[in-house]
């Protein structure tokens, strides 16, 4: 089972959805919503140096069906992976390393000195990579 | 169904009976209530009528092996332990210790408990025994009587004598003996527990009483509980929970297994919540879920399965929710929300599963089963167990049946929203703001599901202002389409238009149809119809839209700034100032992005003036606007009506407004606060109103090589209303000024404007940096020229169409660039219309004396000023900047120089030497020399002058002129006589006199009176002059305007004195000296009036001499010449005669040489003395002897001093020397005196012809 995965500007509003299951895309959008919550939370009571301060934010809730894991960039930007809970293949580790790979990702399309930050992500290559990196 | 029972969801608490308490007495009432108050501790009382039957007991069983229920537990099993049967029976009687009928009394009683213990069967239930004194009661011990009469009384009762109390009613510290009472009876109640816990224990089960474990088990956790003692309580509910999982679930017993699991579950949950155990609790309660989840029973029956989960997820929730208010700290991830939520889920799940099962197909066969037979089926005395009866296929079809059809009757929404309501509060606590929005989503979901709108409406509405402001689309979209829908549904005029035009941005993930069927309606609406939902429409909508529209009255406006993307719109000025008499032009950009074509009616644009103005605009012409992607050109489509026109979608359009010139005042700023797009008709429409998205810039568009026309056109986001200065003004004057020139400008004034202008008022003024060395005259007329340095001119009114012109005069001492300002007033009256509209706001508005907007690119309108006045006048300002060259008009030079001509560096006392001018004239204008004269210190006496060719000569460049006076000073640089110097010695001299000479004629006296008086007036030349020239009288106020007048009073004066220089000149100095330093050596002044050829404006230009040393010479030598000619052979006699001008002796040895031209005769060789201040005069004949320049026969004169040489010999001192050396400098100086004051040679004329 692939992932779902969200990239949340700093304000925010989605940057970038991919939904695994296109047929619970709102459900899926409002789990990453509600995900927003939590991760305005932990950042806000986590280590605020921004040296030591871990952009992987670890699991920010599970319901029954979903795991939902978060991650925040020094510009606060917000990745937000939603992996099925009964899914063993993906652990901390792994889900850190797609988190990696997704900033990596969207550092490249970033620096791109052709697309305006802060609205939404309509690259094709971008939507490959991620996909790639959530193998959906 | 899954509704836990009410005994279960109590907390445990030992049952304690009251018997023989009457609530009707007041003392008993009493009693009872400082029993049940509030701070109690966990104990239940209850009373015990004197009717109560207690249930019978059930036979004890000898044996169990044989016992093995089919089922696990009974429904009144907790119920009997928890209200029924008490575990202490306390006998409350009345009976004093010195009762008179004490043994009727102790019979009494004994038959009351004998009569309860019967009825207990043999219980283990605890009997205790109350008396209730009405006396305080004295130490039992002490008290015989009392002694023997309790135990005699508790014998005849046959209960302990330990459980016989004594309760004083009328004492005041009831509540005391209760909490006595209360422990005592806790610890009877507990032990009745402790004998239950027993009888469990001993049951012997085997393997095979799987269900009679978790029974017992469950009982003896329950009776744990009840017995207060949780822990152990703990244990047993687990080992029950545990037992139970044994059992084999299959579809017949599945839910009476979940029941069963969800109590003993519950229990465990709350206990480890209640021990302060919480992650055990969630950790039980998430494992439980689990095991449970994938038991789902009969197939039919599912959605009993999530009705289940639902109701374990509730009461977790609500337990966690207890334990939170009892101090538990729950965390954001982790609250009671969450498990209300996610019961709230369950019930979706239920529901949504009964439906997809076709629940009607339930209703086919039930109407054969009478009522009682469906009691009979769906209930028994088991907890969830629905048959008593043994069951086989067919009961079970009809169970199936039953419990489906009264699930058809289940309000799933209720129950739902209030879940959801729970969830939300809950999240509100946590700091789960989007999760609470997702639960109010949800719950406008289930209003909507209901049928309540307009609940939803109102939910939904206020959710979509969130999700607007966190871009979220998606969701926001789905909620946007519940909108439409409910409120399309519950006729709610305002939210349909508003939320169906937002439905049309393109932001919306709609589709094309879906726009279109919005949009249809949305023009249906407009029209006065109902808009249909679903393509169809029920006809009580109808007649609810019927009535909305008929009550609707104004406009709807919808903001577009939260519409992003729907329609671009951008204004700009066609420039960013406009004259106020001109019209303003106003172009608006319209493009539309939405797929779907739109209706405007009327463009309506909303100005608003920096002085508080708000005019509503409409445009007129409308154009399609392209802009060519490679030349960047723009291109005008047709021209049409801007009414009632489709903006299509991508397409722009450009529609221009004309404003007419007066709505707004001048000097202002005007811009644009909205834009409205009217869409709809007459009776129905919604304004789409454009404020802070007006001309939305995108960051970053530079980069963007696919950009946006629109980006590109020239925004003017304000346009400056240029006022209209009535007055036309032009400055003619001749370029350049020269220094010390009156220099005319005239001002010419013009008004070409059809309006009188008033009060017109023109203010010249220089920089306070001119200070002193610019001015400004009215008039050039010397003597009463004032100077100044701001003028001002009243004009008044001017007529229209009319001019005038003013004069003034520039001077300067100094060259360069001088600026002056020039300002111009006038007033006028007020014409604009919005100031006739609304002249309070005027009055009112802070913003009306703005400084004035200085824009930069019209040169020709800077600086205008309006100021508006009472009266509806304007005053109107102007100021322009003039600036005027000055150069120099002359250069001036003066060199000193002795009579010999060489250059003079000092010069001395009582001897002449030459002062020689020269001037250049360096204007590019020819300028007439009127006069030119010295005037000269009063320590210095002009004694020849020169200058008959400087006067009355025109010249021009390149002709220099030069002017040669002999000058003779007549005091030395130390005895220098200055104004402060004269005064003092006059004042003295007078004193002296008046103090000398008391009584001297009064002639003398008053002579010398004038004397002074006439010096003192003398010693302020100026001061008549002032009394004359009245118009002085502001200046004196001015320090700098006394200082202007005093340096060019100088000129008067002398113009004044040219007849009486010699008196003039003794002054000039005291001017002078206000600037310069007492000792500074200034011969004089050199004045020149003049005047530009063909003006007859006369200046003056002065120029200070400076001066040398005069210091006083050791001798003065004058040597007389003849005066007539010298003849060949005619004697003449030369003369010379030596001055001691100082105090010190000298000794002269004159020799006097020969010459070969002359005889001689006179002393040869003479030796004199020359006292102080004597003279001395040599004289000799001379005989010219050859004609032509002769050389004189050269004197010589030799110092002696005798006197020192004397000194020097008696006292044999070593100034010798000393004195030498200054014999030898005198000895120099006076050969320089004689070098420069003997003539060297004369011209003798040739024998004269008479003569011969």
């Amino acid at each position: 089972m692939a992932c779902s995965v969200a990239i949340i500007s700093k304000d925010n509003s989605p940057l970038y959805v991919l939904a695994a299951d296109i047929e619970k895309e709102i459900e899926l959008q409002y789990c990453f919503h509600s995900a927003l919550d939590i991760v305005e939370e932990k950042s806000n009571t986590a280590n605020k140096n921004p040296d030591t301060r871990d952009l992987f934010l670890g699991l920010l809730y599970a319901t029954e069906l979903y795991k939902i894991y978060g991650y925040m960039t020094n510009t606060k930007i917000k990745f937000i992976l939603i992996v099925d809970s009964l899914n063993s293949a993906f652990r901390e580790n792994e889900i850190r390393a797609m988190f990696r790979s997704i900033h990596i990702e969207y550092v490249n399309y970033i620096s791109n000195p052709f697309i305006i930050p802060n609205e939404q992500i309509f690259s094709k290559t971008f939507d490959r990579n991620i996909r790639n990196i959530c193998k959906v | 169904m899954a509704e836990f029972p009410s005994e279960l969801l109590a907390t445990a608490q030992p049952l304690i009976g009251f018997y023989g308490l009457d609530l009707n007495s007041s003392s008993h009432k009493a009693i009872y209530d400082s029993f049940n108050r509030i701070e109690r501790p966990s104990i239940q009382y209850k009373i015990i009528p004197n009717n109560y039957e207690f249930p019978t007991k059930k036979p004890k069983r000898q044996s169990f092996e044989w016992y093995n229920p089919k089922h696990i537990l009974k429904k009144n099993w907790m119920l009997k332990y928890q209200h029924v049967v008490p575990s202490l029976i306390v006998v409350f009687m009345e009976l004093e210790w010195k009762e008179p009928q004490w043994s009727e009394k102790q019979v009494q009683c004994s038959a009351m408990i004998q009569q309860l213990k019967s009825k207990l069967q043999d219980r283990l239930t605890k009997i205790a025994l109350v008396l209730l004194h009405k006396s305080t009661p004295v130490l039992a011990s002490d008290d015989l009587i009392a002694t023997e009469r309790a135990s005699a009384l508790a014998n005849a009762c046959e209960i302990n004598t330990k459980h016989l109390y004594v309760l004083p009613v009328n004492d005041h510290n009831l509540i005391g003996y209760t909490v006595r009472l209360e422990s005592a009876f806790l610890e009877l109640a507990q032990s009745f527990y402790i004998g239950i816990l027993k009888n469990y224990r001993s049951h012997p089960t085997g393997s095979q009483h799987q269900t009679l474990k978790v029974r017992h088990q469950f009982k003896m956790g329950f009776i744990s509980e009840l017995r207060l003692d949780l822990p152990t309580a703990l244990k047993h509910y687990t080992q029950s929970y545990v037992n139970l999982e044994n059992i084999r679930v299959v579809d017949t017993n599945c839910l009476e297994i979940k029941t069963v699991a969800g109590f003993i579950n519950y229990k465990i949950c709350r206990l480890m919540f209640k021990l302060n155990l919480p992650r055990d609790s969630i950790t039980q309660f998430k494992a439980h879920i689990e095991k449970y989840k994938s038991r789902t029973g009969f197939k039919e029956l599912l959605f009993e399965h999530h009705g289940w989960l639902s109701s374990q997820f509730n009461y977790f929730g609500e337990i966690f929710n207890e334990a939170v208010k009892n101090g538990l700290a729950a965390i954001q991830t982790q609250n009671p929300a969450i498990y209300y939520l996610k019961a709230a889920e369950h019930l979706y799940k239920r529901r949504e599963i009964f439906l997809q099962s076709n629940p009607y197909l339930a209703t086919s066969n039930d109407e054969n089963i009478s009522p009682t037979t469906q009691f009979s089926l769906l209930y028994s005395d088991f907890f969830g167990v629905r048959s008593g009866n043994d069951r086989d296929q067919g009961i079970d079809q009809q169970i199936i049946t039953l419990v489906r059809e009264m699930e058809m009757k289940f309000n799933y929404s209720a129950v739902i929203i209030n879940l959801l309501s729970q969830a939300m509060s809950q999240f509100k606590i946590y700091r789960c703001g989007r999760s609470r929005k997702k639960c109010a989503v949800m719950m406008a979901d289930e209003y909507f599901k209901s049928g309540e709108y307009t609940k939803a409406l109102t939910l939904y509405s206020l959710m979509l202002q969130d999700f607007r402001a966190e871009k979220w689309y998606s969701i926001f979209t789905a909620i946007l389409t519940k909108t439409v829908q409910s409120a399309t549904l519950s006729a709610s005029v305002n939210d349909f238009v508003s939320s169906s035009i937002e439905a049309l941005s393109p932001n919306m993930k709609i589709s094309v149809a879906e726009r279109q069927h919005i949009l249809e309606n949305l023009w249906k609406v407009f029209n006065n119809s109902a808009p249909t939902f679903q393509n169809q429409i029920a006809p009580e909508v109808i007649q609810l839209w019927k009535d909305a529209l008929a009550n609707y009255r104004t406009p709807i406006t919808v903001n577009l700034d939260d519409i992003p993307k729907l329609i671009d719109c951008k204004f700009s000025f066609e420039s960013n100032q406009v004259k106020f008499t001109d019209p303003i032009d106003l172009c608006v950009y319209l493009r539309s992005n939405t797929l779907v074509p739109v209706k405007i009616a009327k463009i309506s644009v909303i100005l608003l003036s920096n002085s508080g103005s708000k005019q509503k605009i409409e445009a007129t012409v409308g154009y399609e606007y392209e802009v060519d992607s490679t030349t960047k050109a723009a291109k005008l489509g047709e021209c049409f009506d801007a009414k009632n026109f489709i903006l299509e979608r991508g397409k722009c359009y450009k529609f221009t407004n004309l404003i007419k010139p007066g709505q707004f005042v001048e000097n202002s700023e005007v811009t644009v606060n909205a834009v409205e797009l009217l869409m709809g008709t007459e009776k129905i429409s919604a304004i789409l109103m454009f404020q802070k998205s007006l001309n939305a810039t995108k960051y970053f568009q530079s980069y963007n090589i696919h950009s946006d026309f629109l980006e590109f056109i020239k925004i003017f986001r304000t346009c400056y209303i240029i006022p209209t200065f009535h007055l036309n003004s032009n400055v003619v004057h001749n370029q350049p000024m020269l220094l010390n020139e009156y220099y005319k400008i005239q001002l010419n004034l013009s008004n070409n404007h059809d309006e009188v202008v008033q009060n017109v008022t023109v203010k010249v003024s220089l920089p306070a940096s001119y200070k002193n060395k610019v001015f400004l005259a009215k008039n050039s007329t010397e003597s009463t020229t004032k100077l100044s340095s701001c003028i001002n001119f009243t004009i008044g009114n001017l007529e229209r169409h009319s001019n005038t012109s003013i004069e003034y005069f520039l001077t300067s001492l100094i060259e360069g660039n001088i600026e002056l300002k020039q300002s111009l007033y006038y007033e006028i009256i007020d014409t604009t219309e919005s100031n006739m509209l609304s002249p309070t706001e005027k009055e009112s508005s802070p913003s009306l004396e703005v400084a004035p907007t200085t824009f930069t690119g019209s040169e020709e309108h800077l600086d205008i000023n309006v100021e508006r006045l009472e009266n509806n006048l304007v005053r109107k300002r102007h100021d322009n900047i003039l600036i005027v060259p000055c150069v120099e008009e002359f250069s001036f030079e003066s060199r000193l120089y002795s009579l010999d001509r060489k250059a003079l560096t000092s010069c001395y006392e009582n001897e002449e030497f030459l002062m020689r001018l020269s001037l250049k004239p360096r204007s590019p204008f020819n300028i007439d020399i009127l006069d030119a004269f010295f005037i000269a210190d009063v320590n210095i006496t002009e004694k020849y002058n020169h200058n008959q060719f400087f006067i009355g000569n025109d010249i021009s460049r390149g002709f220099d002129m030069e002017n040669i006076l002999t000058l003779i000073p007549t005091r030395t640089t130390d005895s220098w006589l200055t104004k402060e110097k004269l005064n003092a010695n006059i004042i003295l001299d007078a004193s002296m006199l008046f103090s000398k000479v008391k009584l001297t004629e009064n002639e003398l006296k008053s002579k010398i009176v004038s004397e002074v008086v006439s010096v003192k007036d003398e010693d302020d030349p100026f001061s008549i002059k002032k009394k004359d020239q009245k118009s002085m009288d502001f200046s004196t106020s001015d320090d700098e305007k006394f200082n202007i007048n005093s340096t060019l009073d100088i000129v008067e004066l002398v113009n004044d004195s040219a007849h009486k220089k010699g008196f003039i000149n003794a002054k000039v100095n005291v001017v002078l000296e206000k600037k310069v330093v007492d000792q500074d050596k200034k011969f004089g002044l050199y004045c020149i009036k003049w005047r530009k050829s063909n003006t007859n404006i006369i200046n003056e230009s002065k120029f200070l001499i400076e001066g040398v040393d005069v210091i006083v010479p050791l001798l003065n030598i004058y040597c007389t010449s003849p005066t007539e000619r010298v003849f060949v052979r005619e004697i003449f006699t030369y003369k010379i005669l030596l001055k001691n001008p100082g105090d010190e002796v000298l000794h002269f040895h004159a020799s006097i040489g020969n010459s070969d031209g002359f005889m001689l005769s006179g002393h040869k060789q003479l030796t004199f003395t020359l006292f102080s201040h004597s003279n001395f005069e040599l004289t000799f004949n001379l005989y010219p002897l050859k004609s032509n320049f002769q050389k004189l026969p050269e004197l010589k004169l030799d110092i002696k001093s005798y006197s020192e040489e004397i000194v020097a010999i008696v006292e044999k001192d070593g100034n010798v020397v000393d004195s030498g050396t200054e014999i030898t400098r005198k000895q120099a100086e006076v050969n320089n005196l004689l070098e420069r004051w003997l003539p060297k040679s004369i011209f003798v004329h040739p024998a004269n012809r008479k003569a011969a």
